[in-house]
């Protein structure tokens, strides 16, 4: 009978993490629970919060970034007009260790294991520019980022940054640039 | 003694495994140019935006632009040639000429000769690795390539693969074709669309 139990609690410890982690996957549909193309309403709910819009629907802006809290972890999700549903999610950026591809790569991955990853799939890796508005504009020696696309449509992707080819943020967005497949 | 030996054989092991790795990731030095040395401009004396007329005198050979002539619509075609002891793929673009007059300018070209090399030496056989290495500060667009399943669906190759390397003024690239993970032919052109 005892054994019973314990063969019972492990199922139901490993169930539960299995649970917990597929709240903390980011792939191209999202970050957990927090899925692209989502409804302004549907966040709310999911969320328990209220959404008070300071662009969208009031001035001309169409995209605004919303500060949350999912897991207990902050995070940031952009939203995009929408005409029947107010406001969709465009993307969701983190820096929160917490989540992972279920490549397991996250926060402080290096930029060689991407890319021996992500082998079959297509990458663009690009230097942030320092000073993009000002004079003079260089190509940064340390930021960079990496954008892994969803090869089926090319439509999605999720953009690594990196600072000394160390993840630092991940963000799943909706529009990168494929100029060159498309 | 013995322990001693033991000590040093092991630094020994430890410092050129550490030698070893620092190799890996010190970004590879540029060799000498020649002239089948690949750049972002073109292979050798063979310079992207040069045009046909140049390059014929240069290569001693007639081009015969087949798929302009034949469809008057079309403004790109594709020239196989000999360049030293080479064979390159020339591609070309129709530009407008003076008055109404076009001819024909180097867009791109290839080869998969292992005489040519880019400026850091990485050549036909070499891996994506040590392709990305010496370009750490460029953007590179890389995936599979596409392969026409039927006559209306192309899907991902299992097996052919691309690494494209952008100048900084995002006008040209070079670009290296894998197949099984080796380089089988590599080649500059400018970037379409610009």
């Amino acid at each position: 009978m005892k054994k019973i139990f314990l063969v019972l609690l492990l199922v139901t410890m490993m169930t539960s993490t299995k649970a917990q982690n597929k709240d903390q996957v980011v792939s191209f549909e999202g970050i957990g629970a927090l899925k692209m193309g989502m409804s302004k309403a549907e966040l709310e709910k999911l969320l328990s919060i209220k959404i008070v819009l300071k662009h969208i629907y009031v001035d001309e802006v169409y995209v605004e970034d919303i500060p949350v809290k999912y897991m207990g972890v902050d995070m940031v999700i952009s939203l995009f007009r929408s005409e029947d549903k107010i406001a969709i999610i465009d993307g969701i950026s983190t820096t929160s260790p917490l989540f992972k591809t279920v490549d397991g790569i996250g926060i402080g991955t290096d930029q060689l294991t991407i890319i021996n990853k992500y082998e079959n799939q297509l990458l663009i890796i690009q230097p942030e520019y320092e000073n993009p508005e000002g004079p003079d504009v260089k190509l940064s020696k340390t930021n960079s980022t990496i954008t892994l696309a969803d090869i089926d449509n090319y439509h999605s992707g999720i953009v690594f940054s990196l600072v000394n080819k160390k993840v630092v943020a991940i963000k799943v967005t909706l529009t990168p640039e494929f100029r060159d497949r498309e | 003694m013995k322990n001693f030996l033991l000590c040093l054989v092991a630094s020994f092991v430890l410092f050129s495994c550490k030698q070893k790795e620092n190799d890996k990731t010190q970004p590879e030095k540029k060799v000498e140019k020649n002239e089948y040395t690949l750049t972002k401009d073109g292979i050798g004396q063979l310079q992207i935006g040069m045009k046909d007329t140049e390059l014929e005198k240069l290569l001693n050979q007639k081009f015969n632009f087949r798929m302009v002539v034949d469809s008057p619509g079309y403004w790109q075609d594709t020239i196989a040639a000999k360049y030293k002891d080479i064979d390159v793929s020339l591609y070309f673009e129709r530009q407008d000429g003076d008055s109404d007059s076009t001819f024909m300018q180097l867009s791109g070209v290839e080869t998969s000769d292992p005489l040519c090399k880019n400026e850091y030496g990485v050549g036909i056989g070499d891996e994506k690795m040590a392709i990305l290495q010496p370009y750490d500060d460029r953007s590179i667009n890389m995936g599979p390539e596409y392969e026409q399943v039927n006559d209306t669906t192309w899907a991902p190759s299992k097996t052919k693969y691309s690494v494209s390397i952008k100048d900084d003024k995002w006008d040209r690239e070079i670009i290296f074709h894998l197949v099984n993970k080796k380089v089988s032919s590599l080649g500059a052109g400018l970037i379409m669309g610009d």
